[in-house]
């Protein structure tokens, strides 16, 4: 493509993920213009599941999935790290991981598909922590059963288990059958402790939804479903080529052009592969290219008008990162045999720590154990003890089949020093900064990890476990949220209640990123819904325009 | 032990950035450098590693029908099992024959142990050789893990015939082969009683990597 | 009134077919308990079960439409013709018909405004349905069917065929069923089981090949045709060429269940026939129709030898790999063996075994890989499988252009179609990228 040619559409949108392409799949459905720009390339799924297969490390995310020179992700959650570089007390914690590539980076999620609690928008106002967000569980709850819907997800008949969100539709498909490993976690729980395990919705199939299989239960969810059965944003890609929208991938936008008066967006300027600039207009614009990317596109397009970075009046712009803290403990159990890693991934969790009076003083959390295939670290293990033979064989066996692995999503509070900046020295192949994340975990996250362990100290003893490995410090869940945080005040926010900057009337930003809590469930379906809140609010003002 | 990976991903040393391609070489992940009792030699770097490859490539030449039939016979006796996949066999022997100069050696040197008694366990057999020899503990481990894990020099050399999934598929599948059809997880797996085997090999230290 | 003054309907319904009606399309249930005592009941439900035999709501409805309001596109060799709206709505479809004008169409081929209907739509074998069971049908299309107000485009097919007049040829030509005598329901079984094969679920009209009039060939009766891309086999009693080797129960499970296990799988318009018409069949029905297909004259084919589904074996070749991921970009194209382990190996197995309870069915003994005619599993790999029998629905993704979960190439699809049919079936079929682009979008 030569760098004279001008693309143009009614809506722009930098960005190809869940977020990305579900709005224009909306709009391109109601007859509108929509270029969606993608850093990354193409991609196909039978390459990654043969990546997969073909990888050493296994248990490493990110590694079927070696980035393109001009999108690079982070290659993996090391600190140093050759991409996203962290530093500051709790630098570890906040080793994202994220994919820049056609549907994003869903490819690889755990298909957890949970609502946000009406609480989490208000954690202010309720408990006097972090901030409130400038819209309301109810703003969201038919944007909520869209985003089901788009994605098919799973889960359980309120009557029967009431997750806590309010819902006025039943889940699009039924909840997933739990394993035998899950039920013996959730008879466990029952009986011998105060809390409970639910069904966590998933969206992953139950039965043939929207052209795709039923789960078979490859376990495989991160990195890669080899069949289909699990959402992912390449297939809001397709709807919405197939409706109309335009994607050109490998195409990174590296400034956002606005008016004399740094009011209205006028057009973003992206590099292709070769360094060629191309310009591309629009009447609105939506960044919906992740956490880290979003604000790092909003610094990076900083100018003469806007020193600090687009839409940063507030000052806002990459602060207040935040993620879901990880507390991790792996165990053998000294009970029967339950055989982790039968079915996907994730499907069960306990819920009761997701909210409560105590949300005053330590954050709330969310508590998983894992159905995760052990028998090759099981095999890593037992080799390292020394046995071989038979011996070996049936050392692979027990720890194969006793492995537990719980691990818990600790939430995080805005904090505007936790904070991305560009690294001054190190650029890409395009010469655009990297992203550099500067992280404290804050007490009240510390404070609820140390709830957390005490109940995983429980929960090992009730199963008689021994052989405790726990996760040394904290980890990150690769959920980020923040960086240009919703509010209603535009001296402290970067966003209002319908995302839109409170800089430029025709910027949107569809991310995580506007998140001003991070709430305990994973944040993809609030994504969704507020992508599609988004696409609503366009859709609106396009079509009386 | 897994050595530095310079043929491991020739794409990616074509197409990625020189600083990525460097650090990847030089790297030691923190699971290798806590799997204790490795050669220290192998520290050395790129340098090292390229005298190494060129030793192999030549090594490979010579009499490797021969080195692969001890491959065979030591593995048998070491996993307790009367038949191997030869094609299987040869992929993995290449890969730890590649992976280290002293492999060769150490495997002949274990063949010739193996054939003067009659051990009657894996177990037994190991204990001898780490007993007579404390090198010989890394080339089992390896052999372990090339059977076992179906890796080899750091690379995996077979996934889905892999013994760790055939002794376990009475439980679980291999992650991407289930073929158990929908809903197969909600049935009881068989139970495992706990093993009284002891281990042969003194141990190595190991640490679970968070996900 | 439903019946004319006057009609005797032929003895009670218990123990016959129309006791145990399914309800073939949500329209409403026809169904009449024993001992209901109302006629009229009778005669809905004996009217909803041949509705469903005749599988009319498979034609009459188009994609993601409306039961019976037709829009249906089927393609023939001179254009799509298109399904017509039979709800009883009078503007928009076939309301206003009287009893006469509907066994005009559906036993002779002629609309009410006269002209002719292509014979996509089969009244050469609707021919062969009853006097009653028309009536019947008429009285559940006028009583139970729900109206639709809208109208499907009209049909135009390339002249000379544009000329409906010109039916009144091929009409004089081709060869109808007779009509049978009295109560459908009281025939033996195997004269029971002709009439379903012939007069309701016209099995002859993709199964029989046609000549070059497009009239089927009586004389190679079910000896196997071609259907818009995918090939309806031979399902007469030769063991070589068609189903001679089968048991009755493998036949009466695949068309209950759309599966004879081990043997084969019902997909595309078969798939269509077992969801809409044949599952909800009722057993005896089914042992009919099954009875009377087993003793079908042999039909010799003159490509296929060997029994289709009697190839193959598991495949046990280690998974010897020897790269490293590559990079995101890469969409390089894998040779065979390659695109059937990221693509099929998941659920078929690498051993090509399928699922352990034939969710995902075995690639070897399976007719759709062992035949020689490598249509059926190219149509299956572009378009997949979406089959629900009963409480059972089976889906297989396709790959073809509108995949949700990968799209292959002409020749990726090739080199894929080539590798199962070489190792797991009758042997590689040397298919061409340029021979499965003609199967896209048919």
């Amino acid at each position: 493509m030569s760098s004279e040619q001008n693309l143009s559409a009614d809506v722009v949108i930098v960005g190809s993920g869940v977020a990305g392409s579900s709005i224009a799949n909306e709009l391109a459905r109601a007859g509108i213009s929509v270029i969606v720009l993608e850093a990354g390339p193409r991609v196909d799924r039978q390459h990654f599941v043969e990546n997969f297969r073909n990888l050493e490390n296994k248990p490493s995310y990110q590694g079927p999935f070696p980035a393109v020179p001009w999108a690079l992700h982070p290659p993996d959650q090391q600190t140093p790290n050759e991409y996203l570089h962290t530093s500051g007390p709790d630098a570890e914690a906040y080793q994202q991981v994220y994919l820049r590539m056609m549907g994003g980076t869903t490819w690889h999620w755990a298909g957890c598909a949970w609502r946000y609690l009406p609480s989490d928008f208000e954690l202010k106002t309720r408990y006097g922590q972090g901030r409130d967000w400038a819209l309301k569980y109810d703003d969201l709850e038919p944007f909520y059963y869209q985003a089901e819907a788009m994605m098919g997800v799973c889960g359980p008949d309120p009557l029967v288990e009431d997750l806590g969100s309010p819902r006025k539709q039943p889940y699009p498909m039924e909840a997933l059958p739990i394993s035998y490993a899950a039920q013996q976690f959730r008879k466990l729980i029952t009986e011998k402790t105060p809390w409970r395990v639910v069904h966590e919705p998933q969206a992953r199939n139950t039965r043939p939804y929207d052209r795709r299989p039923t789960c078979e239960g490859h376990n495989n969810c991160m990195p890669i479903c080899p069949i289909g059965a699990m959402y992912n944003g390449s297939y809001s890609v397709y709807d919405a080529e197939a409706a109309g929208a335009t994607f050109v991938p490998n195409a990174v936008v590296y400034k956002i052009e606005r008016d004399s008066a740094n009011k209205r967006v006028t057009a973003v300027h992206y590099f292709d592969p070769d360094k060629g600039s191309h310009r591309v207009t629009g009447k609105y614009f939506v960044i919906a290219a992740h956490c880290i990317e979003t604000a790092k596109l909003l610094l990076v397009s900083a100018d003469e008008q806007s020193p600090d970075g687009i839409a940063n009046s507030s000052g806002h712009v990459g602060r207040n990162m935040m993620d879901h803290t990880g507390v991790q403990v792996t165990f053998i159990s000294g009970d029967d045999a339950w055989w982790p890693g039968r079915g996907p991934l994730e499907t069960n969790v306990i819920d009761n720590f997701r909210d409560g009076p105590w949300r005053n003083e330590r954050g709330a959390y969310l508590v998983h154990m894992v159905d995760d295939n052990q028998v090759d670290l099981a095999t890593q293990l037992a080799i390292s003890k020394g046995y071989v033979g038979r011996e070996l064989e049936e050392q692979i066996r027990y720890l194969a089949s006793h492995t537990v692995r719980l691990f818990s999503h600790n939430e995080g509070l805005a904090d505007p020093d936790n904070r991305l900046t560009l690294n001054k020295t190190r650029k890409d192949v395009l010469g655009i900064p990297h992203p550099d994340v500067y992280y404290k975990l804050p007490d009240y996250t510390v404070r609820s990890c140390e709830h957390t362990r005490d109940v995983f100290r429980q929960l090992i003893g009730l199963m008689h476990g021994t052989d405790e490995q726990w996760t040394p410090g904290y980890f990150p869940q690769d959920h980020p949220a923040g960086s240009t945080i919703m509010g209603v005040d535009p001296k402290d926010s970067v966003v209002d209640g319908h995302c839109r900057s409170h800089d430029h009337d025709n910027l949107f930003i569809a991310s995580s990123s506007v998140f001003s809590s991070v709430g305990t469930g994973n944040i993809t379906l609030t994504v969704a819904a507020l992508a599609l809140r988004v696409a609503d609010t366009l859709k609106k003002e396009l079509v009386h325009a | 032990m897994r050595k530095d990976r310079d043929c491991q991903s020739l794409s990616l040393w074509q197409l990625s950035p020189n600083a990525m391609r460097l650090s990847r070489l030089l790297r030691i992940s923190r699971r290798d450098s806590l799997l204790t009792g490795m050669s220290a030699a192998l520290l050395g770097g790129v340098a090292h590693a390229r005298a190494q490859d060129q030793h192999s490539a030549s090594m490979q030449t010579t009499d490797h029908s021969e080195i692969l039939s001890q491959f065979m016979a030591v593995s048998r006796r070491l996993t307790d099992r009367d038949t191997l996949d030869q094609r299987i066999g040869a992929a993995l022997c290449n890969g730890i024959l590649h992976g280290n100069a002293d492999r060769q050696a150490l495997i002949q040197a274990l063949y010739t142990l193996l054939t003067k008694e009659n051990f009657a366990s894996a177990s037994d057999y190991a204990r001898a050789a780490e007993t007579q020899d404390k090198a010989f503990k890394d080339v089992i481990h390896e052999i372990m893990t090339g059977w076992y894990r179906g890796v080899a020099d750091g690379k995996v050399v077979v996934y889905r015939s892999a013994l760790m999934f055939d002794i376990t598929k009475d439980a679980v599948y291999p992650k991407t082969y289930a073929t158990g059809g929908p809903f197969y997880w909600t049935t009881r797996p068989p139970d495992v009683a706990r093993p009284v085997g002891q281990p042969a090999l003194s141990p190595s230290k190991f640490v679970v990597e968070p996900t | 009134m439903l019946l004319a003054a006057g009609t005797v309907l032929s003895g009670p319904v218990a123990g016959t077919a129309f006791a145990e009606a399914a309800d073939p399309a949500p329209a409403g249930h026809g169904v009449a308990a024993e001992g209901n005592g109302s006629d009229d009941e009778a005669i809905l439900a004996r009217g909803a079960y041949i509705a469903t035999a005749a599988d009319c709501v498979a034609c009459h409805t188009g994609k993601g439409g409306k039961p019976f309001a037709g829009g249906l596109k089927v393609g023939t060799p001179m254009g799509d013709v298109i399904s017509t709206n039979i709800t009883p709505d009078p503007d928009h479809g076939i309301g206003k018909y009287t009893e006469q004008q509907f066994d005009q169409a559906v036993r002779h081929g002629v609309r009410s405004d006269g002209s002719y209907l292509y014979p996509v739509m089969p009244y050469v074998s609707y021919a062969g349905m009853t006097d009653q069971d028309v009536r019947a049908l008429y009285a559940w299309f006028m009583h139970r069917v729900k109206p639709v107000a809208e109208s499907p485009p009209p049909t135009s097919l390339a002249f000379p065929a544009s000329l409906r007049s010109s039916m009144t040829v091929w009409n004089m030509f081709a060869t109808k069923e007779t009509p049978g005598a009295g109560d459908s329901a009281t025939y033996d079984k195997l004269k029971r089981g002709e009439y379903l094969a012939n007069a309701l679920e016209h099995c002859g009209t993709c199964h029989t090949p046609r000549n070059f009039m497009l009239d089927e060939k009586h004389d190679r009766y079910l000896a196997g045709g071609p259907l818009s891309g995918w090939y309806a086999p031979n399902i007469t009693s030769s063991t070589n060429s068609g189903i001679g080797n089968w048991s009755e129960s493998d036949l009466i499970a695949y068309l209950r269940t759309g599966r004879a296990p081990g043997r084969s799988q019902a997909a595309g318009p078969m798939g269509e026939a077992v969801e809409h018409s044949t599952s909800r069949l009722t057993d005896s029905d089914l042992e009919a129709l099954a009875a009377w297909i087993k003793q079908v004259p042999a039909m010799e084919d003159d490509l296929e030898h060997k029994a289709r589904d009697s190839f193959g074996q598991p495949a046990n070749e280690p998974d010897i790999r020897t790269s490293g991921p590559t990079r995101i970009d890469d969409l390089s194209e894998m040779p065979g063996p390659h695109l059937y382990d990221a693509n099929c190996a998941a659920c078929h197995g690498r051993n090509g075994a399928g699922t352990a309870d034939h969710y995902a069915p075995s690639l070897f003994t399976n007719s759709a890989v062992g035949t020689l005619r490598p249509d059926n599993l190219i149509m299956v790999v572009l378009n997949g499988v979406d089959r629900t029998a009963g409480k059972t629905h089976v889906a297989m993704p396709g790959f073809g252009g509108h995949s949700q979960v990968q799209r292959l190439s002409d020749g990726e699809i090739a080199s894929l179609v080539n590798y199962v049919m070489a190792t797991f079936g009758s042997g590689d079929p040397h298919v061409t990228a340029e021979k499965v682009a003609t199967f896209r979008d048919k």
